[in-house]
């Protein structure tokens, strides 16, 4: 496996996380309850952390300092899904977003946990208890909202149909999948993929929500090779602004 | 003849029937109910009373109780959430009284008895202070809670306050399968204020406006 492989490994997650952290952060004032609103914004917060934590891995692989990798990249050198780059929509999207992305995440984590490299396992050791309770969050949400009220459930229902097939987008396979899973990195996207679909089948069998079938939905790749939507571009705008103005001030 | 009442609100606050049993529910809210948090700071450490959430459920004043107040501090190893109306709350004591002394056996002995079942026991020393968890006991009845309380818990300290409730109606997230989720709190200094050192950074910039 060369280093090549694994940097783009770290970039895909790092920049899943930092994008959706700031997504999810636009609603901080603005949530549906004041509880809410601050536990929502306390994960926002922990998906920017996490991020950190993976930039800084690729620093000691030899990239650049973290606010450099994640503050002056253009859009099409970011390496996040599509799924985290679209806008919040209404709570539901957000809440079906934040459902489909931490199963994912949380899979992630417990393979990363195993990997031979020390510094990898650490890092998602030391996180998976935060995604665990993100976890906890999205499916207490899913169920209460797909069986609360008619109007509830068909607005999980619609956001859960209008984000399927950007969310297999997280599962796209990068050039190096097999170098990543023979050095036992982890055991690559496809694993993810086949887990996190029982594993949310049985939440949303639970919440009264229907999948469609599988096969008839189709995925949205080419946010792992840097192929974005146009709503990526001016969320980096926005995120970047006060780095810009002065990219040595020191807060 | 007239008696003078008095103004005084910390006199008038000594309300205390002299006999009281389980009719001291507080009362309910016309929006999301509430629930009362207790969060465990450490395994060995009571847990103490929190504060409030608004919530449709109990499992959702987990995921807001967890946030609201189990965010910040050095550590937490778990959080108990219960509907406010399920705990009974004692009247208030004044002046070094304690509340104990006001519970008789009289109490037990009208009470319907049920089947037994666990109670947790919350005491509130002085006012200003939070509620914590003093123990669990067994009892037919909230009467005969009471009453066990006193026999097992009653010391020389007089407690001014006591919050007694069903060990099976709290929603307790705590134990080995959950104690990851505080795994990282300790490292999270940055969500105190306190954190941010700016005194040094706004001297400098002072010296540099007035030079």
């Amino acid at each position: 496996m060369t280093e090549e492989a694994l940097k783009e490994l770290l970039y895909k997650i790092a920049d899943d996380q930092l994008i959706l952290g700031h997504r999810n952060s636009e609603w901080t004032g603005v949530g549906p309850l004041l509880e809410e609103d601050i536990a929502f914004s306390s994960m926002a917060q922990d998906k920017v952390g996490h991020s950190l934590a993976f930039y800084n891995l690729l620093h000691e692989l030899g990239e650049q300092e973290p606010d450099i990798v994640a503050f002056t990249r253009n859009a099409d050198q970011f390496h996040n899904s599509q799924f985290v780059e679209l806008p919040i929509g209404d709570y539901s999207f957000s809440l079906v977003r934040h459902f489909l992305y931490d199963h994912a995440e949380l899979i992630r984590f417990n393979m990363l946990a195993e990997c031979p490299i020390d510094e990898i396992a650490d890092v998602a050791k030391k996180l998976k208890g935060e995604i665990k309770y993100h976890v906890m969050h999205a499916n207490t949400w899913m169920k209460q909202l797909g069986k609360a009220t008619e109007e509830s459930h068909n607005k999980m229902q619609s956001a859960l149909n209008e984000a399927l097939p950007y969310a297999l987008g997280m599962f796209e396979t990068s050039e190096f999948e097999n170098d990543l899973i023979e050095a036992g990195i982890y055991a690559g996207e496809a694993a993810i993929e086949l887990k996190w679909k029982d594993n949310i089948t049985m939440v949303l069998e639970e919440s009264g929500l229907s999948l469609p079938s599988w096969n008839t939905i189709k995925p949205v790749y080419g946010g792992r090779k840097g192929k974005h939507t146009d709503h990526l571009q001016p969320l980096l705008d926005e995120m970047t602004e006060v780095f810009k103005e002065d990219p040595t001030a020191d807060w | 003849m007239s008696t003078l009442k008095s103004l005084d609100p910390r006199i008038n606050r000594l309300n205390i029937p002299a006999e009281f049993g389980t009719s001291f529910s507080k009362t309910e809210k016309d929006q999301f109910i509430t629930y009362e948090v207790f969060v465990q700071p450490k395994v060995d450490k009571p847990y103490q009373h929190e504060g409030i959430v608004h919530a449709p459920s109990e499992e959702m004043a987990f995921l807001f109780a967890k946030e609201q107040f189990s965010r910040r501090g050095i550590s937490c190893s778990g959080v108990w959430v219960i509907n406010t109306s399920n705990v009974k709350v004692s009247p208030f004591t004044e002046n070094q009284e304690d509340i104990y002394d006001y519970i008789h056996q009289e109490i037990i002995e009208e009470a319907n008895l049920n089947d037994k079942v666990s109670y947790e026991v919350f005491h509130l020393m002085k006012r200003g202070k939070q509620h914590k968890h003093e123990g669990q006991l067994e009892a037919r009845s909230y009467e005969e809670a009471l009453w066990n309380a006193k026999n097992e818990y009653a010391g020389e300290k007089p407690v001014m306050n006591l919050w007694i409730a069903k060990a099976e109606d709290f929603l307790k997230i705590e134990g080995e399968d959950f104690a990851d989720i505080w795994d990282t709190l300790p490292q999270k200094k940055y969500r105190d204020a306190i954190d941010y050192k700016a005194t040094e950074k706004i001297k400098k910039f002072k010296a540099e406006q007035n030079s």
